[in-house]
């Protein structure tokens, strides 16, 4: 594979009628413009995350600016999800492959030393938080994964009967406790949701 | 449970980098059009976080994982908020009550001892309830199944077709290029749009070259603008070094998907220096974003040697 530099970009700033204008064309109503927008941000941050992106929020940020001023040139989207992963695409191709590894392993590595400073208090914040959940959300997690390895799939299907749910339904709810449960210690911790 | 495990076994892939990248754009295009699509993929990656934590990954699975899953500041916070979830819940946990075995006098045969169960337990407006929605169940299942059969013909059938509009396409090219050899100019230096085989009967090929390397900016860097009365387009690629006897191009859309491709071509020489030469109809290009791809092709093997990303624009 021949290397290419990774070549330094300005970045332009959304303005106010840009974002606007991004928010118009996600939904006519604002608020669920807003969640649509986050959904998407958070879509782009998986997309870049999984394609070994040095910097994921940024590369997010940079394909958002991107759109938002492609709407404003006039253009017309059709469809906004496909064209956000379609401009996606091209901002990861600018990135050299070898430096985006270069680079993750290298911030990795960093935040590694950062994590240890917040391991001690990050145990306490999340029995703060478990202890802050309603006792049926609180039981479903310790069910949930309470078993070993052998007796685990089992375990969950039972779990998923007694609540009346698919199996499926049950790993979202959980996933979505956990979530929560992870803005949670964030905000304990003082730090951003990472997610 | 198995098109379950089947779906988490290809995400865990996917969040380790495994797949290839057609099935890696598959399951992008969908997170990114269904948010339930996108909610799963976040569950497969909770389960994987929860196996590493666990040590339930292989040998191979636990390298993959740490040398390409762990590799943003983000993840790793997830990582470590899983290490203490874990230790939380354990010190709360309680073990699940163990299902009570029926009483020795109540079982008789499998089915008597179901029956007699069920019949303690549960409801039979309930039962019936359960077996209505189960055939339901299993009644859409099947329609889905047959919905799904009769995609997979029609995409048969279009790639069929797309492959047969492709091959009249090339011969198309083949000819145009044959009428308009004589009649070809060539500006020197890049970028450059021209127009040539001009008069009644002479098709026209707009030429342009395009850079290689992609340059972040936000302008794009390769605009090929496109003459209504283009019939062709050829397209001059510079290559930084020739070291392939032969160079494959595809050209797909921003979003992934392939729109052409050829077999491979040898570097010529070009206006500024050495290159790949392609032509394609230029009805083939509409008003977006293309990525086109050279992979170098020696013997058996083949490597992609640069990327061209250039925007088509028609008045």
């Amino acid at each position: 594979m021949r290397e290419r530099a990774f070549q330094s970009y300005r970045r332009s700033a959304l303005t106010q009628s840009a974002f606007d204008r991004l928010l118009a064309a996600l939904d006519a109503d604002r608020e669920q413009a807003g969640e649509k927008y986050e959904r998407i941000r958070q879509k782009l941050v998986k997309f870049f995350e999984c394609r070994d992106a040095p910097s994921p929020d940024d590369e997010a940020d940079e394909t958002f600016s991107r759109v938002a001023r492609r709407l404003e040139e006039g253009e017309h989207i059709e469809h906004l999800p496909a064209y956000f992963y379609g401009v996606a695409r091209l901002v990861l191709l600018e990135c050299d492959r070898q430096q985006r590894r270069e680079m993750t392993a290298r911030a990795a590595a960093a935040e590694d030393q950062l994590d240890r400073t917040v391991e001690d208090s990050r145990l306490p914040c999340l029995e703060r938080c478990l202890a802050a959940l309603p006792a049926a959300s609180r039981e479903l997690l310790v069910s949930y994964y309470a078993a070993d390895q052998a007796g685990r799939i089992r375990q969950r299907q039972e779990l998923a009967h007694r609540h009346g749910i698919p199996m499926n339904a049950l790993r979202i709810r959980v996933h979505r406790l956990r979530v929560a449960l992870e803005a949670c210690v964030s905000s304990c911790l003082g730090e951003s949701p990472m997610k | 449970m198995d098109r379950d495990f089947a779906i988490d076994s290809r995400l865990r892939q996917y969040l380790l980098g495994e797949l290839p990248e057609r099935d890696r754009t598959d399951i992008e295009t969908q997170y990114f059009a269904d948010d339930d699509r996108f909610e799963q993929v976040l569950v497969a990656e909770d389960d994987l976080i929860d196996a590493y934590v666990a040590d339930e990954l292989d040998a191979a699975e636990r390298e993959r994982f740490e040398q390409t899953f762990l590799t943003s500041a983000a993840r790793n916070e997830r990582l470590a908020f899983a290490r203490t979830l874990h230790a939380a819940l354990a010190r709360e946990g309680q073990p699940l009550p163990a299902i009570e075995e029926a009483p020795r006098w109540r079982r008789r045969s499998l089915l008597g001892r179901q029956r007699t169960l069920v019949s303690v337990t549960v409801p039979r407006w309930a039962l019936a309830a359960a077996a209505a929605v189960l055939v339901l169940g299993v009644a859409s299942l099947l329609v889905e199944r047959g919905r799904l059969h009769d995609a997979i013909d029609r995409l048969q059938a279009d790639a069929g077709t797309l492959a047969q509009r492709n091959q009249q396409l090339q011969q198309d090219v083949d000819n145009e290029r044959r009428r308009a050899e004589s009649a070809r100019t060539q500006p020197p230096g890049a970028p450059v749009t021209g127009e040539t085989g001009r008069g009644s009967g002479t098709p026209v090929i707009a030429t342009f070259v395009l850079a290689p390397g992609l340059v972040r900016s936000s302008i794009p860097t390769n605009v090929v603008r496109i003459p209504p009365t283009a019939a062709l387009v050829r397209l001059e690629l510079d290559l930084e070094s020739d070291s392939h006897p032969g160079y494959r191009p595809v050209l797909s859309t921003a979003e992934g998907q392939e729109v052409w491709r050829q077999q491979p071509l040898p570097a010529r020489r070009t206006s500024s220096g050495r290159g790949v030469i392609l032509e394609l109809p230029a009805t083939l290009l509409m008003n977006r974003d293309y990525v086109l791809t050279l992979s170098g092709v020696t013997g058996n093997r083949s490597e992609e040697v640069e990327t061209y990303v250039f925007r088509a624009s028609r008045p």
